[in-house]
């Protein structure tokens, strides 16, 4: 549904994406995380078109979007991460316009979202707080009738019935064959909703799999806090392929069979050992070697 | 997206319309001291064209009162500096307000988004035009009759220069001789629905 092939974008010296190559198939949930200008959004805004790759190319149902950026709008819903919506207009107007270039529309989840968000069509949009005005994003995102839906931020601004409903939203229209392709810092959601994430850091794809897989992977790593005057180095034993330092504690990345390497460590003195499925959240920091605020 | 445009340039449009009827009452208001001083202009004007086009402006009562607030109505001034104001609102506004990446990521061409803009701006120059000008009839017919109530009130000895109503009367050829009386209603008014100047 999504291609992207060798994408580069500059501005001037800076390079906000280096060769960036990714898939999105028919029907799939696929959530690109990453931390902030780390060029997420470059890589949405080229495949609306809004940007002008320095190299590569997008395509979207099989329209490239470089060739033929029109008909490539034509064929998917973009929700705009940092774009204002224009105040002076009221709700349904807005609405009109937003969705008056789309072939068809799904009227009936136009009335439902509007329903369910609480949304004052009538009222003009200056009225409306900010996790309204997301609201009315999402909406005018999703309601037209086409394959694919690009989301920028869309949890940013709701409140936490409005998330669940909206996560709900999406496993439906996954359902009903839509295709979307999101970006978030919401890592729980991604990973309840995703089939596949990419991570994305200072402009390059770093790793993109489906969520169990890299689960999976994170899975063979061990937590572990040494007890004082315990050299670092008494980690390293046989099977551990790298050990991460990080606020004085240790992730060891096993290479073989994690229980085996978990033997082993425990005959260290240890201070303590935490061996358990990681979440989403804690695969981020260990990928973007972020430490807590000390 | 039509409607979409209309709605921006709606309040701009209705600006344009209040600025040019507010000149429309400066210029009939004034009407009477430029029938009063033809002669005058004519003299301070070097060129012939202009000088033959006061002639025809001063010499045909009502039409060429249209005529001459058309052109008071300094539509290649107003209009260009209207233009100008308008034409850059229109696309640098959409950058200014944030709105400039949703409306790009609408499924329509650069184009056809830049071509609404022209025309519908280009409409709200041109409708407020239309709509104000059929109103000099109407301020005509005002201005006649606060010149009567004027008049009567109005004290002969009044010095000429402060009170413009009953200042002699100016030329008012094709419909009555002039009189010492002031004003005539006949070169207030409606036009023949023949007149050139008439739509």
């Amino acid at each position: 549904m999504i291609r992207v092939e060798h994408l580069s974008k500059r501005y001037g010296a800076f390079p906000a994406l280096d060769d960036v190559s990714l898939e999105v198939r028919a029907g799939e949930i696929f959530g690109l995380v990453g931390p902030n200008g780390a060029g997420k959004t470059t890589i949405l805004k080229s495949l609306v078109g809004i940007v002008i790759p320095t190299k590569g190319r997008c395509h979207v149902a099989g329209i490239c979007v470089q060739d033929d950026p029109v008909r490539a709008r034509r064929s998917l819903g973009y929700l705009p991460g940092d774009g204002r919506f224009y105040e002076t207009m009221r709700g349904g107007d807005f609405l009109e316009f937003a969705l008056g270039g789309y072939p068809g529309i799904d009227k009936a989840l136009r009335d439902e979202l509007a329903r369910a968000f609480a949304l004052p069509l009538a009222k003009k949009i200056r009225g409306y707080s900010h996790g309204m005005k997301r609201k009315l994003g999402i909406l005018q995102a999703v309601v037209p009738a086409v394959p694919l839906a690009i989301l920028d931020e869309p949890e940013e601004g709701l409140d936490p019935t409005a998330r669940a409903y909206f996560l709900e939203l999406l496993l439906r229209l996954r359902a009903a064959g839509k295709t979307i392709f999101l970006s978030s810092h919401q890592l729980e959601s991604v990973a309840r909703v995703c089939d596949r994430v990419a991570f994305v850091a200072a402009g390059k794809l770093v790793d993109c799999d489906s969520v169990p897989n890299i689960r999976e992977r994170a899975g063979k790593r061990i937590r572990v806090r040494l007890q004082a005057g315990v050299e670092p180095a008494a980690l390293r034993v046989a099977g551990v392929a790298e050990v991460i330092a990080r606020n004085g504690e240790f992730t060891v990345v096993a290479e073989g069979d994690p229980l085996e390497v978990l033997r082993r460590l425990a005959a260290l003195p240890l201070d303590g050992l935490e061996f358990r499925q990681l979440r989403l959240e804690e695969i981020y920091a260990d990928l973007y070697q972020i430490d807590r605020p000390q | 997206m039509l409607r979409k445009n209309l709605h921006d340039a709606f309040w701009k449009a209705v600006v344009c319309a209040a600025l040019l009827e507010f000149h429309l009452v400066l210029v009939a208001l004034y009407y009477p001291d430029f029938a009063e001083n033809v002669e005058g202009i004519k003299r301070a004007i070097p060129v012939d064209f202009l000088k033959s086009w006061i002639d025809a402006a001063a010499s045909r009562g009502f039409e060429s009162y249209v005529s001459m607030q058309h052109f008071a109505k300094a539509i290649n001034t107003f209009g260009t500096f209207a233009a100008v104001f308008f034409g850059c609102g229109a696309v640098a506004g959409e950058v200014e307000r944030g709105t400039a990446e949703f409306l790009v990521s609408r499924p329509y061409s650069r184009r056809r988004i830049l071509l609404t803009k022209y025309f519908v701006g280009a409409a709200a120059l041109l409708i407020p035009i239309w709509l104000v000008t059929p109103s000099a009839v109407v301020l005509a017919h005002y201005l006649e009759e606060a010149m009567q109530i004027c008049r009567s009130s109005c004290n002969r000895s009044t010095r000429r220069s402060f009170c413009w109503c009953c200042t002699p009367s100016h030329s008012c050829s094709r419909r009555g001789s002039p009189t010492r009386s002031g004003w005539r209603s006949s070169c207030w008014a409606p036009p023949s629905s023949s007149s050139p100047y008439w739509w």
